[in-house]
């Protein structure tokens, strides 16, 4: 068989393959969706045995969001915020709650909120609010998330905040590797507020009571976390699962479409499923897997 | 090919499908055990779309349903893929 032969044998419709190309044959269909299964435990093996070569990239800093944040005010005509390290620290404290209980949320599974963690630490707040974010790459990937979203950018344009707090947190959630970013906002009692919102608390949540707590330290371990994360390993994992799929999805509207054109063409009638219906599907995909997947924000 | 204008009531109740799938992705930004359940969920709904569509037009085929399985299956394949590596 000559290659050309091969190429229509498995990528076009023809009376060799029964007027259905080989490589959308059932049986190849199975194969590919059993090397795929193959593909991710390799992945998952490769990245444990090899993380620095195989991970997950971060590059997040809270300079840089402290930046992103004041700059996003200063176009809204608002004075910047200050990094106050009472509201870093319940920043982590918040972090670490959130990984050592295992959830993604402002309150606790076991009711604690944001204004417990920022008292906790003796700040004494008139005005707090809490910005959540996880999975990103990038500090700047972060603030356009808060400010795509209007309850989170309400919170960082917010005229009565003075003082902010970050934590950027590597850890494991749910048993997936993740990067936390708490940011926290305030203005505490000792400074002058607009009297008209002097109300205790004022929160951006429907939630807001809050409970006296012990002050704590911040871990010598957790310096290196507090300030930012980076993490730079040869293949950022997010990105090349994210490319292969889409390879793979292009493959598969690629040889749809041929399939489709041919066979209408050629007028041939055979028994299978719809290829417009399939594209669409796979068209589905590629939105979802280039749009929506990367990060979120709470 | 069969021609798509002649069902497409079928082929709007799809769409309609794949963009409120999208939707809730979207809504569970950030929640990537949800957004893998979305994804079996449209994954299995295609499987019943193909399966009603081609019983209402009259060629429902065992080779048919399974196409539209392993469809599903390589979907889903790949959803564990970039979701849960």
């Amino acid at each position: 068989m000559r290659i050309i032969d091969h190429i229509r044998h498995y990528f076009t419709p023809h009376h060799s393959n029964n007027f259905k190309p080989k490589a959308l044959h059932s049986k190849y269909l199975f194969v590919y969706a059993l090397l795929f299964v193959a593909v991710y435990f390799f992945i998952d093996s490769f990245h444990r045995t090899f993380p620095n070569i195989l991970g997950y990239a971060t590059d997040i800093y809270v300079q840089s969001l402290m930046e992103d944040t004041n700059l996003e005010r200063e176009k809204a005509g608002l004075a910047p915020v200050v990094l106050n390290e009472k509201l870093s620290l319940a920043a982590y404290k918040k972090a670490e709650d959130m990984f050592a209980n295992n959830y993604w949320s402002h309150i606790s599974p076991k009711g604690v909120t944001p204004w417990d963690f920022i008292v906790a630490q003796g700040y004494q707040y008139t005005v707090a609010g809490e910005n959540l974010a996880k999975n990103f790459t990038t500090s700047k990937n972060v603030v356009d998330a808060w400010i795509a979203s209007p309850t989170h950018k309400a919170n960082i344009v917010k005229p009565t905040y003075r003082e902010v707090g970050f934590a950027v947190v590597n850890g494991a959630l749910n048993g997936e590797e993740t990067t936390l970013v708490v940011q926290m906002f305030g203005a505490s009692s000792s400074q002058i507020v607009d009297s008209a919102k002097k109300q205790l608390p004022i929160i951006v949540d429907s939630f807001g009571a809050s409970i006296k707590g012990e002050t704590t330290t911040l871990p010598n371990d957790a310096l290196r976390v507090f300030y930012g994360a980076t993490n730079k390993p040869l293949v950022n994992i997010p990105t090349l699962t994210r490319w292969f799929s889409l390879i793979i999805i292009a493959g598969f509207i690629f040889l749809l479409i041929v399939d489709a054109w041919i066979i209408s063409t050629k007028k041939i009638i055979r028994i299978s499923g719809h290829n417009v219906a399939h594209i669409l599907f796979f068209i589905t995909l590629a939105i979802v897997f280039t749009r929506i997947l990367p990060g979120g924000i709470l | 090919m069969m021609s798509t204008g002649k069902y497409m009531l079928h082929y709007f109740v799809l769409v309609v499908m794949l963009l409120l799938s999208v939707w809730m992705f979207y809504l569970s930004q950030g929640n990537h055990g949800f957004q893998l359940i979305v994804g079996i969920i449209t994954a299995c709904l295609y499987v019943v779309w193909g399966i009603v569509h081609h019983s209402v037009i009259g060629d429902l085929h065992r080779k048919v349903v399974i196409e539209y399985v392993l469809i599903a299956a390589i979907s889903i394949a790949l959803f564990v893929i970039v979701l849960r590596s």
